[in-house]
């Protein structure tokens, strides 16, 4: 077991050299000249193209560059937007309502990542409540009503609910929920994160993992159902919620609880779709962002910094799964 | 081919002369949900070949005069922001997503299928190498990943056009450029999308290799290819039908995905996802603009999921769920 964890962990940093090579050589073949990015019409201006250029670094040639990107990443400084050289980039940045003049007022990479992160993290933290609240209650309804209707109806209309793209969904709550039954007034936007705009964002960020939680709870149960020990708490006359609720949820959690991990992640890595209908300042919102106006630094570290969310949701999962069931053994 | 594997089946395990295809289409056509995915995927074949004859208008036809309309009898599910024709604009998006869906699953499957078979069959650094690629994708977030080769991807081919026409006078298209995405989606979904077919088929292989009837098999002197075309193949072809049902779905929803950020179909093209973003600010005064493309799209891969859930049941039965 200890073996197995030093050896995924050694895996872990060629594999995210390689993820960084491979959007450093998409970044750094792109389309959008940085250069260009920066000084706008003004790029035909030699004199200043180059400046800029050598500004940037980018005069020297790719092996340098990757290494001193390389650098900069472990170094935990993750360079700079390209509004931190002024000029158009930073005109763009700022009517985008992100980069110089957004909270915070900071081009870092870093401090523009993190401060995004914050508000997906948010967001997503109010999606795993209402998953941890509905989806597990009714899995365990679905599970104590076996193959009945109601079981049926619940997995069914889980599988639809996580099926279907949130920019569906998100829309057609947006029409259900402010213009038919006029709950919401203000929609979109974001206000921290006890206010009323987060909660419908929050509901369809929730229905993505909706399916896995509520299979895996049912599943769960369903297995403690005929057990030993559920029959026993029956026989002391204990009540069905409780024996429910204290022997079989306990039991049935564990593999709901490791694939919480790799919801997490997923909910962090795939809010953008949410956080685009919604206009959302998150992470998500900043990836598209910055792909679209060329701002390639902030970008590639948003998709390292998700892949170091994934990677190391991954190994964490899989040792908290040994870990956790003594049956799993590694070789 | 499958006459061994469905004789073994008959003598063990099934009182009735039933192989395991018999078997699995009686499952499948007793699952109300699967036969509405078959009926899904048979209408979107349907519409994506004949769908533009079916309406009157063009999906690239503009009338200025009437802009935003609801449904109304010349026009069945309204116009768009720029009077197009929406009923013909969804027809048209089915052929987009359609052609992506086989087009990638194509893809994906040669490609999973070759490198998770390579890597199962031949072992060592070229398993390995194999297994390091598919955790490096993994490693991705993947809509992202997609968007981003998009992106850079998209001005090479145009460029490698360019230089087609001017050095060989070489011209694909005049004027539109849709063609140009779709090459763009069918690559970087091929390529971010190719590891769980790999994954699944290398698993198949190295679990089969270990069961008794393969080693009673090569002690009976079967060769290789045998062995492979008789047990392998049919064995790993179940789990591979459900990953391609279920892929199918899922490139469709990666296009749209796509195409909804603004790094997919380009207007004019037409395709639900580009269909959604074009239409979201109209959300409040023209709701129907939005959600039609919505619920087909919704249709569409919620059919697929059901076909694919109702495969799983019926073609793995020792998984079966209820």
């Amino acid at each position: 077991m200890f073996l197995y964890a030093l050896r995924r962990v050694a895996v872990l940093a060629p594999t995210v050299i390689i993820v960084m090579l491979i959007t450093f050589t998409l970044g750094y073949y792109g389309p959008i000249d940085p250069v260009r990015a920066v000084l706008g019409e003004e790029w035909e201006d030699e004199v200043r193209y180059a400046e800029v250029k050598k500004a940037l670094g980018l005069d020297r040639p790719f092996v340098i560059q990757f290494l001193d990107y390389m650098g900069t990443m472990f170094g935990g400084n993750w360079g700079q937007s390209l509004s931190a050289f002024g000029g158009v980039a930073s005109d763009r940045a700022v009517s985008e309502g992100r980069g110089a003049g957004f909270t915070g007022t900071s081009t870092g990479v870093r401090e523009m990542v993190l401060g995004r992160l914050a508000i997906s993290a948010q967001l997503s933290f109010w999606a795993l409540v209402f998953l941890t609240v509905f989806a597990i209650l009714l899995g365990v309804l679905a599970a104590v009503k076996q193959n009945t209707t109601i079981d049926y109806a619940i997995v069914t209309s889980s599988i639809i609910a996580s099926s279907i793209p949130a920019y569906v969904i998100g829309p057609v709550l947006l029409i259900i929920f402010v213009l038919k039954i006029p709950v919401f007034k203000t929609v979109g936007g974001w206000d921290g994160m006890f206010s009323r705009q987060a909660i419908l964002p929050a509901i369809v960020l929730a229905t993505g993992p909706m399916l896995v939680i509520v299979r895996q709870t049912r599943a769960g149960i369903v297995e403690v159902l005929g057990k030993d020990f559920v029959r026993t708490a029956r026989a002391k006359g204990m009540p069905e919620r409780l024996v429910v609720a204290r022997h079989m949820l306990r039991t049935a959690m564990i593999p709901v609880l490791t694939s919480l991990g790799l919801v997490t992640s997923g909910l962090l890595t795939g809010s953008l779709f949410v956080e685009q209908i919604f206009n959302i300042p998150g992470i998500g919102k900043l990836a598209i962002q910055t792909l679209m106006s060329g701002d390639h630094p902030v970008f590639m570290g948003v998709v390292l910094f998700q892949a170091l969310i994934i990677v190391t949701v991954n190994l964490l999962t899989d040792l908290l799964y040994g870990g956790l069931d003594p049956r799993v053994t590694y070789d | 081919m499958t006459a061994d594997a469905s004789a073994q089946h008959d003598m063990f395990s099934m009182p009735e002369q039933r192989s395991l295809w018999q078997d699995a289409l009686e499952q499948l056509m007793r699952n109300r949900l699967a036969i509405f995915g078959v009926f899904v995927a048979f209408l979107l074949v349907f519409v994506s070949i004949f769908g533009p004859w079916l309406s009157p208008y063009d999906y690239t036809q503009q009338n200025l005069f009437r802009i935003n309309e609801g449904p109304s009898a010349d026009h069945w599910l309204g116009t768009d922001g720029l009077g197009r024709d929406m009923l013909t604009r969804i027809l048209h998006g089915a052929r987009t997503a359609f052609l992506v869906g086989l087009i990638v699953t194509i893809g994906t499957t040669v490609l999973g299928v070759v490198l998770g078979a390579a890597g199962a069959f031949l072992g060592g650094w070229v398993d390995a190498l194999v297994m390091r690629l598919a955790d490096i994708t993994m490693a991705f977030p993947d809509i992202l990943l997609a968007a981003f080769i998009s992106v850079v991807f998209r001005e090479k081919v145009l460029e490698f056009q360019l230089h087609l026409q001017e050095q060989y006078g070489w011209t694909i298209s005049e004027g539109n450029r849709v063609y140009l995405d779709y090459l763009v989606i069918f690559g970087s979904l091929t390529l971010v999308q190719w590891y769980g077919k790999a994954r699944l088929v290398r698993g198949q292989i190295l679990s089969l290799r270990e069961k008794e009837f393969i080693e009673a098999e090569r002690a009976l002197g079967a060769s290789n290819w045998t062995i492979i075309l008789s047990h392998l193949v049919p064995n790993s072809l179940g789990p591979l039908i459900v990953s391609i049902t279920v892929g199918f779905g899922g490139a469709m929803l990666s296009e749209a995905s796509l195409s909804f950020l603004g790094v997919g179909i380009q207007p004019p093209g037409a395709s639900w996802g580009e269909m959604i973003s074009d239409n979201l600010g109209q959300w409040r005064f023209n709701p129907h603009l939005v959600v039609m493309p919505g619920v087909v799209l919704a249709i569409v891969v919620l059919g697929f999921n059901f076909l694919g859930d109702g495969l799983n049941d019926a073609l793995n039965p020792e998984q079966r769920r209820r």
